[in-house]
C-alpha cells in the first residue's frame, strides 16, 4: 500500500541510472570543456559610474538582432509542432521583431523606472562578479540606503527612481548610441558595437581619458561596473542585452514561447496591437556567430541570473500595422523585492540614419528619399544628441545628427511600405462559404477592432474531436493562422471553443482550415460568399 | 569546520566546486555524486533517449558556471537540477523534436482540451511495472509545473527549500503547488484504477513532512 508520493518516488527511483556510455560521454564533454574553463578573472578595478540606463538598453537590444536569426522569422506557418494558438502568436511576435530589425535602424526613447524594495535587499551571496567596493556601488544596489550614506553628488532620487534617454540603433552591422540623463551625474553617452563599449561621461569607460578619444573597452569588462552599480541581478540582466548584439534577440525569440493578445492601443498616435509575453530572462551563449567576448559576458550573466532566484519577466510589445514594434515594456521583480519597469518607444524605422561610432567617419544621414513609416507626426521622439553634447571636444565621438527632419509624417509612405499588406487588422466585414467537402460558413467582423466576436464559425465536414486552425490565407507578411477552434463528435466547429489570436491583415481571399496537429494537413477551405 | 573528509576529498559539494575552479578535474566528483539524480529528473521530464543527450549538456553548463556557485549551499543538487530545468526549456525550443515527441507519446484524442503543454514527454520504459506505468501516465497527464514539483519532492527527495531554489520560486509556492499536484495526481491514479486509498493518513503526512526538512 502506498500513497501517490510513494508511487512517484518508486517510479523515479525505478528509472535506470545512466549507462556507462552516457556517463562516458559526460566525462568526455567535461574533459574538453575543462581545458578551456580555468578560473575566471574578473576586473574589479572599475570606477564609480551610474549605468542605470543600461537597463533601458536591455529592452532596446531585445529588438536589435533578430536579423541574425532568420530561421525563426522565416519558418513557414505549418512547420509548428506545438499546436497551440499561443505558440502561433508567439511566432507572430517573432515575425514582428524581424520586421522591425529588417528596417535597418530606428530611433528610440527609453525610460527605466525602479521601485525599490520596502525591505533592505539581501545579499545574493553568490557569484562575486562586479562590485567595485566603492560606495556608489553599494548604495545603488541596496534600496535601503539612507541619503547620508551616499557619496557627494548622488541622491537617492536619481539612483533609484528613473533614468530616461534616447538614441539610435543600427541593426546591420550592429551599432548603437544612446544619451541618458542620469541625474546628478549629468548626461552619459554610450556607444556599443556589440563587442566594445565607449562611455562618455560617467566613468569614461573605453576612453583614454575623460574627454579624450579611446579605443573602446571590452564588453565583458564592463559587467563588473554595471553589476556593481545597479545590483548584481539587475546588472546581469542589463549585460545580457549589452552582450547580445549578434544573437541576443535570437535567444529572446526562443524565449518567446507563449504570447497572449493584450488588446489594442496607440503609441504616439499610431494604432497598435499589444501582445503579452513571458520570458525567462536567460540567454543562450551558444548561438552561432557570437564573439568570445559576447559568449563570456552572457555566460557570466546567465550564471548570476540562474543562481539568483530571478523568476522571469513579463513583456508587452505593441505592434503597428506594418509589423514594426512601436513600444516594448518589460516589468520584472528582482530577488531583493525591487521592481523594474523598462519602457522603450521606437520610431523612424529605416530612416534613423547611420550611427557613427567613435573613430569612424562618414555621414549619418538616412538614404536619400527615405520617408519614415511614422504616420502620426509625433512619433519621432528619438532625437540623437548633437555632436559633442556629452564629450566636449572629443572629435572622434561624433554622434550622428538627428534624422528627425527626414521623418516627415506628411510625406507619402515609401513604396516599400505600400507594397506590404497592412498588419494592424482588417476592420471590415466578410463572409466565407465552405467549399466541399466542407460545409457551412465563417463570418468575419473586424469593425470593432476587438478580438472577441470577430469570427463566427459554423463549419461541418471536419474531423471529429479535433483542433483546427483558421488560416487567413493572404496574411502574407505574418503567419496566416488567426484562430483556433475545436470540433465536436460530429465534426462540426464549436463556436464556444474558438480562440482568436489576431485580426486578418487585409481583406481575405480565402480561409484555409488545417489540423492543429503537426504537420497541419489541410482540411479544406472557404471562399468569400 | 573542515570542508574535507578523511581522504582529503572535499566533503561538501560546495567545497568540491570551489576547488574545481582551480582544478577542473575535481568537478568529475560532482558528476559522480549527482549524475543519477539529474538523469532521473531528465528522464522524468523528456524521456530516456533525450535525457541521455541532455545529461552532458547539464554538467557542461554547470562546469562553465562553477565559478559562480553560491557556496552557502553545501548540496549542489538543486543547482544542477535548476540548470537541468533550463536545459529542458531550451531543448523544448526545438519544435520539431517536441512535435515528434508529442506524436510518439500522446494519442491524438487526449489532446482534445487544447492544453498540449500539459501533456508532456515522460519516460516510456517498457519494462516498467504496470503500476509504474500507471504513475507514468498520470504524471504525463499533469501539467509541467505539477510534474516538476512531484518529481523533485517525491522522486528525488528534495526539501521544499531546495525545490524553491531549483525552480526559482517561493517556498510557499512550492507547498501550494505540491498540494495541488498531489491532489491532481491522486485523482488521476484513482481514475486509472491504480490508486488505493491510504488508510493511514498520518503516514501520508509524514511523507510530506520529511521533505520539508
Amino acid at each position: 500500500m502506498s500513497d501517490e508520493l510513494d508511487q512517484v518516488r518508486r517510479y523515479v527511483n525505478g528509472i535506470d541510472p545512466p549507462d556507462t556510455e552516457t556517463l562516458a560521454a559526460v566525462r568526455s564533454r567535461l574533459s574538453g570543456a575543462g581545458a578551456a574553463s580555468g578560473p575566471r578573472r574578473i576586473d574589479r578595478t572599475k570606477r564609480i559610474q551610474i549605468v542605470r540606463w543600461a537597463a533601458a538598453l536591455f529592452v532596446v537590444f531585445a529588438v536589435g538582432a533578430a536579423l541574425l536569426v532568420p530561421t525563426l522569422g522565416h519558418r513557414t506557418p505549418h512547420s509548428a509542432g506545438k499546436a497551440h494558438l499561443q505558440d502561433r502568436l508567439a511566432r507572430l511576435v517573432v515575425d514582428d521583431v524581424n520586421v522591425t530589425v529588417a528596417a535597418g535602424n530606428y530611433d528610440m526613447t527609453f525610460n527605466d523606472t525602479t521601485t525599490p524594495s520596502t525591505q533592505c535587499a539581501q545579499s545574493s551571496g553568490g557569484p562575486e562578479v562586479g562590485g567595485t567596493g566603492q560606495q556608489t556601488t553599494v548604495t545603488t544596489a541596496e534600496p535601503c540606503v539612507t541619503q547620508n550614506q551616499l557619496p557627494p553628488g548622488l541622491s537617492i532620487e536619481n539612483t533609484l527612481s528613473s533614468i530616461s534617454g534616447h538614441g539610435t540603433v543600427d541593426t546591420n552591422p550592429y551599432a548603437m548610441v544612446t544619451v541618458s540623463d542620469v541625474g546628478s551625474l549629468g548626461q552619459i553617452t554610450l556607444y556599443d558595437d556589440g563587442t566594445k563599449v565607449w562611455e562618455i561621461g560617467g566613468g569614461d569607460y573605453g576612453l583614454s581619458a575623460p574627454g579624450q578619444a579611446g579605443p573602446g573597452a571590452p564588453l565583458s569588462g564592463y559587467a563588473s561596473s554595471v553589476e556593481g552599480t545597479v545590483g548584481q541581478v539587475q546588472g546581469a540582466l542589463d549585460m545580457e542585452g549589452l552582450a547580445s548584439g549578434t544573437g541576443y534577440l535570437n535567444l529572446q525569440a526562443r524565449e518567446i514561447q507563449a504570447a497572449q493578445p493584450a488588446g489594442t492601443g496607440n503609441v504616439d498616435g499610431v494604432p497598435v496591437t499589444i501582445y503579452k509575453l513571458s520570458e525567462s530572462g536567460l540567454l543562450d551563449p551558444n548561438v552561432p556567430g557570437q564573439t568570445p567576448e559576447q559568449i563570456t559576458t552572457i555566460q557570466a550573466a546567465d550564471a548570476i541570473i540562474e543562481n539568483s532566484g530571478f523568476a522571469g519577466k513579463t513583456t508587452w510589445v505593441s505592434v503597428d500595422s506594418e509589423g514594426y514594434i512601436r513600444e516594448q515594456k518589460t516589468e520584472y521583480t528582482l530577488p531583493d523585492g525591487s521592481a523594474v519597469t523598462e519602457d522603450t518607444i521606437l520610431s523612424n524605422f529605416g530612416c534613423a540614419g547611420t550611427v557613427i561610432m567613435p573613430g569612424q567617419s562618414g555621414t549619418s544621414s538616412p538614404p536619400a528619399g527615405c520617408v519614415s513609416p511614422d504616420t502620426a507626426g509625433s512619433s519621432a521622439n528619438a532625437v540623437a544628441p548633437s555632436s559633442g553634447s556629452a564629450q566636449g571636444s572629443t572629435p572622434t565621438t561624433v554622434v550622428p545628427s538627428t534624422s528627425t527632419s527626414t521623418s516627415t509624417s506628411s510625406a507619402p509612405p515609401p513604396s516599400s511600405t505600400t507594397t506590404l499588406p497592412a498588419q494592424g487588422g482588417y476592420r471590415g466585414i466578410e463572409n466565407f462559404c465552405a467549399v466541399a467537402p466542407l460545409t457551412g460558413t465563417i463570418h468575419y467582423d473586424g469593425t470593432s477592432g476587438d478580438l472577441s466576436g470577430v469570427l463566427t464559425v459554423n463549419v461541418g465536414g471536419l474531423p471529429p474531436d479535433d483542433d483546427v486552425f483558421v488560416n487567413w490565407s493572404d496574411n502574407d507578411v505574418r503567419a496566416p493562422v488567426i484562430a483556433e477552434f475545436k470540433t465536436d463528435a460530429g465534426g462540426k466547429s464549436m463556436q464556444s471553443s474558438l480562440e482568436v489570436g489576431r485580426l486578418g491583415e487585409v481583406r481575405g481571399v480565402a480561409i484555409i482550415l488545417t489540423a492543429a496537429a503537426f504537420p497541419n494537413p489541410t482540411l479544406g477551405h472557404l471562399e468569400p460568399c | 569546520m573542515s570542508d574535507t573528509g578523511v581522504t582529503g576529498t572535499p566533503s561538501t559539494d560546495a567545497a568540491l566546486i570551489r576547488r574545481s575552479v582551480d582544478d577542473p578535474q575535481c568537478f568529475s566528483m560532482i558528476v559522480e555524486r549527482h549524475a543519477t539524480s539529474v538523469f532521473r529528473y531528465l528522464v522524468s521530464r523528456v524521456g530516456r533517449s533525450d535525457a541521455e543527450d541532455l545529461l552532458a549538456d547539464v554538467f557542461e553548463t554547470a562546469l562553465g558556471a562553477r565559478g559562480r556557485y553560491d557556496s552557502r549551499y553545501d548540496n549542489a543538487l538543486p543547482w544542477l537540477l535548476g540548470i537541468a530545468t533550463n536545459e529542458i526549456r531550451h531543448y523544448r525550443r526545438s519544435e520539431m523534436r517536441h512535435a515528434s515527441m508529442l506524436r510518439r507519446i500522446t494519442p491524438h484524442s487526449s489532446r482534445g482540451n487544447g492544453t498540449i503543454e500539459a501533456i508532456d514527454a515522460v519516460a516510456t520504459d517498457a519494462e516498467l511495472h504496470e503500476e509504474m506505468e500507471s504513475v507514468r501516465r498520470a504524471l504525463a497527464a499533469l501539467n509541467d509545473s505539477h510534474r516538476q514539483v512531484l518529481v523533485l519532492c517525491a522522486g528525488l527527495g528534495l526539501s521544499y527549500e531546495e525545490i524553491a531554489q531549483t525552480l526559482g520560486i517561493r517556498i510557499g509556492t512550492v507547498r501550494s503547488r505540491l498540494s495541488r499536484a498531489r491532489q491532481k495526481l491522486r485523482e488521476l491514479l484513482e481514475a486509472d484504477g491504480q490508486y488505493r486509498a491510504y488508510d493511514d493518513s498520518s503516514r501520508r503526512d509524514s511523507v510530506a513532512e520529511e521533505h520539508t526538512k
